[in-house]
């Protein structure tokens, strides 16, 4: 019995099991058919591997790395235009005289609604803070945490050090990630 | 002075120097289009999706096994976008541009034996459906078992197989080749 087209493939793509393959090796040295199936098989493969290249109509080095850089400057918010970006200053300044200009007529709209509202004096809110600020220190004052059970285990000023220097190392590796991201996507 | 090694290029790519990212590309642009020209069979949409490939390898430089060689794994992530590619796309365009043909028949040397075997070869790559022309490309030009080319394409390997099969069985019907 000859072996099937599609055992032949399977045998040149190395898909065989161990067994099988012994028996295809077997069969072909035997079978001038199967041989020659193969060879031509072979050679389909040959044909298809030796397609050549195409080289490319354009560079694209130049293109990747522009892209790469738009895609980060729009992620930082950057891609505004440069005018404006060059203008911010003046705009600024522009809207400094604005308001400045603008100061006697909101004068003339807001001061007829601040007279007509009592502001307190200086002594009442500061007599209305201090009232304040002893209420709340008197509370904490009289303020007595609920009573915690006694712990069994003895923490050394050892255990106390290693777990702030634990902390701190990974306070460090953490902040060095996140440095380390931002950099790459900068 | 010599050329820096890849993995020189990827670690400091991977800091963020675009400029050693964009000496790879340089280096790995030819092969990874024509991964994409052999799938796709549009030049046009091969060179688009090479970049694409570079920008997508960027974005996952993390996952690089700087113990690897570069080039096939480029050339997996361009596989990888090509079969995106092709699954986004409602219909495929199965036939070589014809603009491309007709520049390249007016060349006198298109008449070497040699070119016109690889045009033959081509026009029958590019005639195949997508998914046999993705899988003639895993296997025969990134060399990956059917293991591996079922686990790139999500398929079953009985599928992989019986498109490898009929892929190369309608290739040799194309390009002559009494062999299956």
């Amino acid at each position: 019995m000859h072996l099937s087209d599609e055992q032949l493939n399977e045998y040149l793509d190395q898909a065989l099991t161990a067994e099988a393959r012994a028996a295809a090796v077997a069969h072909l040295a035997a079978c001038a058919d199967c041989s020659a199936r193969l060879t031509a098989l072979q050679g389909l493969f040959a044909a298809i591997e030796s397609l050549p290249e195409q080289a490319l109509s354009r560079d694209l080095g130049g293109s990747v790395v522009h892209a790469l850089r738009h895609s980060f400057q729009s992620q930082r918010g950057e891609g505004l235009p440069r005018w404006i970006r060059l203008t911010a200053g003046l705009q600024a300044a522009l809207a400094v005289i604005v308001l400045v200009s603008a100061a006697p007529i909101l004068q003339e709209v807001i001061s007829p609604i601040l007279t007509a509202y009592k502001w307190p004096s200086l002594a009442e809110l500061l007599l209305q803070f201090q009232t304040q600020w002893t209420a709340w220190t008197q509370s904490i004052a009289a303020f007595t945490p609920p009573a915690l059970p006694a712990l069994s285990v003895d923490i050394s000023t050892l255990a106390l050090t290693s777990v702030a220097i634990s902390a701190f190392l990974l306070w460090v590796v953490g902040n060095g990630l996140l440095l380390r991201r931002m950099t790459k996507s900068s | 002075m010599s050329a820096p090694p890849d993995r020189d290029l990827i670690v400091r790519a991977r800091r963020g120097e675009t400029e050693a990212f964009g000496e790879l590309v340089i280096r790995y642009q030819t092969g990874v289009f024509n991964v994409c020209y052999r799938v796709l069979s549009e030049r046009r949409e091969a060179e688009d999706l090479a970049q694409e490939t570079f920008i997508r390898a960027y974005e996952r430089l993390d996952t690089f096994d700087l113990e690897r060689p570069f080039g096939p794994w480029i050339r997996r992530v361009a596989a990888n976008v090509c079969l995106n590619h092709m699954s986004a796309q409602a219909a495929i365009h199965a036939e070589l541009d014809e603009e491309r043909d007709a520049d390249e028949a007016d060349r006198p040397e298109a008449a070497y034996e040699v070119r016109e075997r690889s045009e033959q070869i081509r026009r029958a790559l590019a005639a195949l459906p997508p998914q046999y022309r993705l899988v003639v490309e895993l296997r025969h030009y990134q060399d990956m078992s059917y293991d591996e080319i079922a686990a790139t394409m999500g398929i079953p390997l009985s599928d992989v197989k019986s498109h490898l099969f009929r892929a190369r069985k309608l290739l040799a019907e194309k390009i002559g080749h009494a062999s299956i």
